[in-house]
């Protein structure tokens, strides 16, 4: 197992980087949730942030913790169904097609949320609990996943489900 | 990574406070000292009371200036398990650092914001860039779609054409294959496959000739499962037969048979030829091979309606001596012949 720093692997797929703020940011816009700054891309680190008002709200903690989930996988598998078939079935190698491979996998790497997000989720998903909020309970084994994926981590599994989006499910869809 | 939650969670109130402490540092704006009126307190560690209100924090209830605290909470486990307040003066904004004076601020979440800033806030779009990288995104996947549509219409066009030869409309299954390969020009596999079902479509409808043009391309392209060699040989003996080369038809139905034996179709092919060389030539010795082979297919398989009217055919041949094409013989013979009917 190759170990490579994670600012490294975020240089190499910065477009995910990007794409994963820009759904935080997204879903704040959509709940109208205060953002007091916001950081797409941070060259030094790799990485980026957005900082926004706390909320008592669970459904808009979730969808803004949740928010890069959505949009990365979606993104990851629009841009990856186009390049499948050609390379699959007709054997064509086009350097756009790697291209449009390479776009969607580093985005759909950066879909699962961090540990940060899914702790916040966490904490409220707790006081939610007590009124039987529905979304809550479900949020549970959620970031019970998104914990152990981030462990897994290490052995590239953000890399994995990159590539299960891009490639797997068209696979799926057409045999 | 939203940096507010990375707060909250690892380190509670306290880096909360540093990090919109370190914001409003970087937004800092000089103001007129003699205008300033901000609100003060006092330390309750160096007894300073004029420590402006924001540069303060209380831990346990207890009030701390900015040298204070780094004193005496050198670490984060100094701060464990106490209750850690920071006090924000309300009538500073807490984004562009001015004072206004007595004027108390509306809050954003529990921060005092002016007017100015709270619009800004309030307001804040996506930067430029971003939103030329995401448009740029929905241009390459819209792009993308356009420039491999035409891959999608092949593929399902192939999935067409095959369901066609499954159920053994070959027409229907050149048409769809043909289409694929305009589709994808540079695809050599699909041209080729697209003769092949041309070949088998004519084949059926006893052009063996053309048939036979289109099956030769196929030739070194296609897998050994695809029969080509058996599809030839059938376009030789459709050719042969035509042209009334009845030792031809013979040599070919010969070399058919030989690729597989376990087929009545092709034994009763054999039959047919000897049948046409007896017609022909009135050799008895002809017409013997003719039966030895068709009692033969006959043991093989005798059920099919397909192979019970050839067989017929082939009767009819040995009997009256008379060659008629497939579809002359389905139209003078529409229910069968019987040997009655020549009597």
């Amino acid at each position: 197992m190759i170990f490579i720093p994670g600012k490294v692997v975020n240089i190499f797929s910065f477009p995910g980087v990007i794409v994963h703020e820009f759904a935080h940011m997204l879903f704040c816009k959509i709940r109208k949730v205060t953002v007091f700054d916001a950081c797409y891309y941070d060259t030094e680190t790799g990485g980026g942030y957005v900082i926004h008002e706390n909320t008592e709200n669970f459904t808009t903690t979730f969808l803004i913790s949740m928010g890069p989930f959505f949009v990365n996988t979606l993104l990851c598998l629009i841009i990856c169904i186009p390049t499948y078939i050609p390379i699959k079935f007709f054997d064509i190698d086009h350097p756009i097609s790697y291209f449009l491979i390479w776009l969607g996998v580093s985005i759909g790497m950066h879909a699962i949320p961090s540990n940060q997000d899914a702790n916040i989720v966490f904490e409220q998903a707790k006081e939610n609990i007590k009124h039987f909020n529905v979304l809550a309970i479900v949020s549970f084994p959620i970031v019970g996943l998104i914990y152990l994926f981030n462990i897994l981590r290490f052995i590239w599994a953000d890399l994995v489900y990159g590539f299960l989006i891009g490639l797997g499910i068209p696979s799926l869809l057409f045999k | 990574m939203s940096k507010w939650k990375l707060c909250k969670q690892n380190h509670g109130l306290l880096n909360k406070c540093y990090y919109f402490w370190k914001i409003i540092n970087k937004n800092k704006r000089l103001t007129n000292p003699e205008t300033i009126k901000m609100k003060h307190i006092k330390c309750d560690h160096c007894k300073n009371d004029a420590l402006p209100m924001n540069d303060s924090i209380q831990i346990d209830g207890y009030v701390y200036c900015n040298d204070c605290f780094e004193i005496l909470f050198k670490d984060k486990d100094s701060l464990k398990d106490k209750k850690i307040i920071k006090e924000l003066d309300p009538t500073i904004c807490s984004n562009c650092n001015l004072d206004f004076n007595d004027e108390t601020l509306n809050k954003i979440s529990r921060y005092p914001v002016c007017k100015e800033c709270e619009t800004k806030i309030k307001n804040r779009a996506f930067p430029f860039w971003v939103k030329a990288f995401m448009s740029g995104l929905m241009v390459v996947v819209i792009l993308g779609f356009i420039w491999n549509w035409k891959y999608y219409q092949a593929f399902n066009n192939i999935k067409k054409a095959n369901e066609y030869f499954q159920r053994a409309d070959y027409s229907n299954a050149y048409k769809y294959m043909n289409s694929a390969s305009e589709e994808v020009v540079e695809v050599d596999y699909i041209r080729t496959m697209a003769s092949y079902f041309k070949g088998i479509d004519l084949l059926r409808n006893d052009k063996s000739g053309e048939a036979l043009v289109e099956l030769e391309k196929c030739k070194g392209k296609v897998e050994s499962d695809f029969n080509l060699k058996s599809l030839i040989i059938q376009a030789q003996i459709g050719i042969c037969f035509d042209k009334k080369d009845y030792t031809g038809f013979l040599k070919s139905s010969n070399e058919n048979l030989a690729l597989d034996t376990t087929q009545a179709m092709s034994w009763a092919g054999v039959a047919s030829a000897y049948a046409c060389l007896y017609s022909q030539s009135g050799n008895k010795n002809l017409m013997f091979q003719a039966t030895k082979y068709l009692d033969k297919a006959e043991s093989i398989d005798s059920t099919r309606k397909e192979l019970k009217d050839y067989y017929n055919m082939i009767e009819y041949r040995i009997y009256s001596k008379q060659i008629l094409r497939r579809e002359d013989f389905t139209k003078q013979f529409p229910t069968g012949w019987t040997k009655k009917q020549i009597q």
